[in-house]
C-alpha cells in the first residue's frame, strides 16, 4: 500500500466523520491560535521596541566621565576582605577597596584635548561633546541677558527642535543657535520677531574665569583682595608669632588666593551670527527609560563643539572637562565602544544595561507565553488522543476488514498517525488564518497600551508574522497532534483480525 | 496438483494445560480450480479452517501449504502479502468498509497490492459491472441492501484474481431470493479466474449446487469426501 493511498485513506477517514473531525481541529486551532499570537505578538513588540531602541538618540547618547587608569595592578592585600564573608558582599566591598585604593596610588585620567581627540577617534563614536560649563552675557542690538552657553548636539532629537531658522551644522564655527526664552528675554517673542533674528549678529562676552573657583567666591561673599590688601595681610603674618608650620600654611593660602582672586578675570567678547531658534526639550521628545545622558536642551546658547570646546579651554586654570557626552553611531555598537572608553580609563553611564533588562524582560515574557501556549496544546493534544482512541474503538471492525484484506500492521499505524498529523495541520492552517484576522481587530488596542506604558508614540504593528513562527506552529501542532495519535494508532495496528471483524 | 494442502493440522486455543481442540490432525486438500463445500455443524471447525486457510490465524502444528506458500512460516508481512494476493475472501457479514464506496471498497485489495490508481479504479469498475452494480459505484454500502452488499464483496474477492476464494456462509444473511442469486454469481466468477472455491456451510442443499466435493467437518477432523457430479 503506498503511502499516497494511505494518506488519502486517512484524509477521507476525516472527512466521513466530520463532527469529529471538527471538534479536534477546533481545539487545535484555539491552541495554535494562542501559539500563534503570542510568537507574534512577542516578536512584534520586540522588534518595534528594538526599532523604537535602535532609532533613539537618547539610547545611543553616552556620559563619559574622568576615573583612573585599570591598568594599574592593585595588590591582593589592598583588598582583603575577612574570609567567610557573603561572597556578594565580600564583591561589592573589594570594588570599593579597590577604588579607595586607585584614588591614592593611581593617577586620574583627565579629559584634555588630547583624550578626547583619541575618544573621538575610537570606531563608531559618532559625535563626541565635552559638557563644559561656559555661560557669558548675551548682547543683541540694544538688548542683553547672562547667557548658558552649551555644545550643539548633532543629532535628530534636537534638530527637531528648531523652531525657527536652520540648525547648527558642524564647522559652522561663527554661527550660533539662540534659545527660545533667551531670544523672549531679549524682546524676540513673536514668530516674526524670531525670523527677524535669524541672520543677525550678536555678540557674547565669556568671563574665562575658573569657572569652578568663582561661584564659589561668590558664594561665599568674598571680595577679591587688592595688592594693597594683601601686602598689608603679609605684612600681619610676618609680624605675628605664628609657628614654621602655621606660617607655611598661611604662605601656601596666599599664593592661591594671589592666583585666583587678585587678577583682574579676562572676558572674550566673540560676534556670532543666529542661524537658529531652538525650544527646550519636552518630555515626550526622548524614550524617557532610556534617557539617562540629557541632551542640555535648556541653554541660552549653541555653539559647535569647536568654538565652544576652544573657548571652554581659555579658561583660567582649565586642566580638563568634567564629562564628556558620546553617541554611538547604532545601538548595536554601543556596548563595544563603551568598553573601549571604559578600558581608555574612563567611567561611563550608558542606556546598555536598560537595553539588555529590556531584552531580558521580553525573553521572559515570551518564555511564559509560549510554555503557557504549549500547555493548551498539550491539553488538546490529550483530547485529541482521547477522541482518537474513542475512534479506534468505533474502527474495530474496520480495521480488522483491512487487515484480514492484506493490510500491514505499519499500514494501518500510518493511516492513524496520518490522521492526527492531518488533524494538526488543518488545525494549525486555520488557526494561523484566525490569528491574522485577530491581529488586525486587536493591534490597535495593544498599540495604544503600549504607548500608555511607554509614555512614547507607539504606532509600529504589535503583531509580526515572521515565515519561521508560523512554520514552528505547524511543526509543533502537527508534531503534538502525531503523537497525541501514536497510542491509538498502535492499538489498531495490533488488532487481531478475527477478533476486530467480529466486532 | 493441489492448491491447498493440509496434513495434520491442529489449531488448540486456550492454556497448554486445558486446550480447546478447535481442529485436530486434519487432513484437507484442493486442486486447482476445484469447488469444494466444507460443512459441519457449529463448533465443528469449519471457521477455524477457514481462518488457517485464509491467513488470518497460524495453525498449533501441522503442515498447510496454500497457492506453494508454507503458510506456518510465513513472516506477518508476507502473511498479509498473501491474504491479498492470493486468496479472495467472502465474508458472510459481506465486511465491507462502512464510510467508503462500493468502487473504493473493490478497490482496497488492488490498493494494498500497490497498484496504481488509474489501472485499479478501471479493475474494480470491470469487478462491479460483472456483479451488475456498475451503476452503484459511487455509493456506500449502507445506501445498499444485503444482496448488493454481499454482491461487492463477491466483487472485492475476485478483483485482484486469487488462486483461492473461500466463502464463508456467503448466503447467511440473505433471503432465500438473493441467496441463489449471490451463489449463482459466486460460481460464475470463480470459473472465470479459474480459482479453487471453498464454501463453508451448513446448508447441504446449497453445498450440493454449488461444489463438486463435500467435506464434512466434526469436533475439528475432516471426514472423507463425498464427491458430487460436476453440474
Amino acid at each position: 500500500m503506498s503511502f499516497r493511498d494511505i494518506a488519502a485513506m486517512a484524509w477521507h477517514n476525516l472527512w466521513s466523520r466530520k463532527l469529529r473531525t471538527f471538534l479536534n481541529v477546533l481545539g487545535v486551532v484555539m491552541a495554535c491560535v494562542v501559539l500563534t499570537m503570542m510568537l507574534a505578538g512577542t516578536r512584534g513588540v520586540e522588534e518595534s521596541i528594538h526599532r523604537l531602541i535602535e532609532g533613539s538618540d537618547d539610547v545611543r547618547r553616552f556620559g563619559i566621565y574622568r576615573s583612573y587608569k585599570p591598568n594599574t595592578e592593585v595588590p591582593e592585600e589592598a583588598l582583603r576582605v575577612e574570609e567567610g564573608t557573603d561572597p556578594e558582599r565580600r564583591k561589592r566591598l573589594q570594588e570599593h577597596l579597590r577604588d579607595v585604593w586607585l584614588r591614592t596610588h593611581s593617577q586620574r585620567t583627565q579629559l584634555t584635548e588630547v583624550e578626547l581627540k583619541a575618544l573621538a577617534e575610537l570606531p563608531h563614536m559618532e559625535e563626541l561633546r565635552p559638557d563644559g560649563r561656559l555661560s557669558g552675557t548675551l548682547v543683541a542690538g540694544n538688548a542683553k541677558t547672562n547667557a548658558s552657553i552649551r555644545i550643539a548636539p548633532l543629532n535628530r532629537a534636537a534638530r527637531a527642535r528648531l523652531v525657527v531658522g536652520d540648525y547648527l551644522e558642524k564647522g559652522d564655527d561663527e554661527g550660533v543657535l539662540l534659545g527660545e526664552y533667551a531670544a523672549f528675554r531679549l524682546g524676540y517673542t513673536s514668530d516674526e520677531d524670531l525670523r527677524r533674528l535669524i541672520g543677525t549678529e550678536v555678540s557674547v562676552s565669556i568671563s574665562l574665569r575658573n569657572a569652578r573657583i568663582s561661584p564659589l567666591i561668590a558664594m561665599l561673599g568674598i571680595q577679591p583682595l587688592t595688592e594693597a590688601s594683601l601686602a598689608r595681610f603679609r605684612n600681619a603674618v610676618d609680624a605675628s608669632k605664628l609657628q614654621a608650620v602655621e606660617r607655611a600654611f598661611l604662605d601656601a593660602v596666599m599664593a592661591k588666593a594671589i592666583t585666583t582672586s587678585t587678577n583682574q578675570p579676562k572676558t572674550l567678547t566673540v560676534t556670532m551670527t543666529v542661524r537658529g531658534i531652538v525650544r527646550e526639550a519636552k518630555e515626550e521628545d526622548s524614550i524617557s527609560i532610556f534617557n539617562l545622558i540629557r541632551d542640555p536642551s535648556g541653554a541660552d546658547i549653541f555653539m559647535t563643539n569647536a568654538r565652544a570646546t576652544e573657548l571652554e579651554m581659555q579658561q583660567e586654570g582649565f586642566t580638563s572637562f568634567y564629562a564628556a557626552i558620546g553617541m554611538v553611531d547604532d545601538v548595536r555598537h554601543l556596548g563595544t565602544l563603551v568598553d573601549e572608553v571604559a578600558a581608555l580609563g574612563f567611567r561611563t553611564r550608558s542606556s546598555r544595561a536598560t537595553v539588555d533588562k529590556v531584552d531580558t524582560e521580553l525573553g521572559k515574557v515570551r518564555l511564559a507565553l509560549g510554555g503557557l501556549s504549549l500547555l493548551i496544546l498539550c491539553v488538546s493534544a490529550l483530547g485529541i488522543s482521547n477522541t482518537m482512541v474513542v475512534s479506534v474503538l468505533e474502527r474495530v471492525r474496520e480495521f480488522g476488514v483491512l487487515k484480514a484484506l492484506g493490510a500491514q500492521d505499519g499500514s494501518v499505524l500510518v493511516l492513524m498517525l496520518l490522521e492526527g498529523a492531518f488533524t494538526g495541520l488543518v488545525g494549525a492552517l486555520v488557526g494561523i488564518a484566525t490569528s491574522l484576522g485577530v491581529s488586525h481587530f486587536t493591534s490597535a488596542l495593544a498599540q495604544q497600551y503600549i504607548s500608555d506604558r511607554l509614555r512614547h508614540d507607539f504606532d509600529a504593528s504589535v503583531f509580526r508574522f515572521a515565515p519561521a513562527d508560523l512554520l514552528l506552529v505547524i511543526t509543533i501542532a502537527v508534531g503534538v497532534c502525531t503523537v497525541a495519535a501514536i497510542l491509538p494508532a498502535w492499538r489498531a495496528a495490533r488488532l487481531d483480525p478475527i477478533a476486530a471483524m467480529r466486532g | 496438483m493441489s492448491i491447498v494442502m493440509a496434513n495434520d493440522l491442529c489449531k488448540h486455543y486456550g492454556s497448554s494445560e486445558n486446550p480447546v481442540k478447535a481442529l485436530s490432525h486434519a487432513q484437507f486438500s484442493m486442486a486447482k480450480g476445484e469447488r469444494v463445500a466444507l460443512v459441519g455443524r457449529s463448533g465443528s471447525g469449519k471457521t477455524t479452517m477457514l481462518n488457517l486457510l485464509a491467513g488470518l490465524d497460524r495453525p498449533t502444528s501441522g503442515v498447510l501449504r496454500v497457492a506453494g506458500k508454507d503458510l506456518p512460516t510465513l513472516s506477518s508481512r508476507a502473511l498479509a502479502q498473501y491474504r491479498c494476493r492470493d486468496i479472495g475472501v467472502v465474508f458472510q457479514s459481506f465486511q465491507l468498509l462502512p464510510n467508503r464506496s462500493a468502487l473504493a471498497n473493490v478497490e482496497v485489495p488492488l490498493m494494498l497490492q500497490g497498484m496504481d490508481a488509474t489501472t485499479r479504479r478501471q479493475r474494480a469498475l470491470a469487478a462491479l459491472d460483472r456483479v451488475g452494480l456498475s451503476e452503484r459505484a459511487a455509493h456506500q454500502p449502507a445506501q445498499m441492501s444485503g444482496g448488493e452488499q454481499q454482491r461487492v464483496a463477491v466483487a472485492r474477492a475476485v478483483v485482484h484474481r486469487p488462486s483461492v476464494i473461500l466463502a464463508d456462509e456467503p448466503t447467511g444473511n440473505l433471503d432465500s431470493q438473493s441467496a441463489e442469486a449471490v451463489m449463482a454469481l459466486i460460481l460464475e466468477v470463480v470459473k472465470e479466474v479459474s480459482a479453487a472455491l471453498l464454501l463453508i456451510t451448513h446448508d447441504h442443499a446449497l453445498a450440493r449446487v454449488a461444489a463438486t466435493r463435500l467435506v464434512t467437518m466434526s469436533d475439528g477432523c475432516v471426514k472423507p469426501a463425498q464427491r458430487y457430479h460436476v453440474t
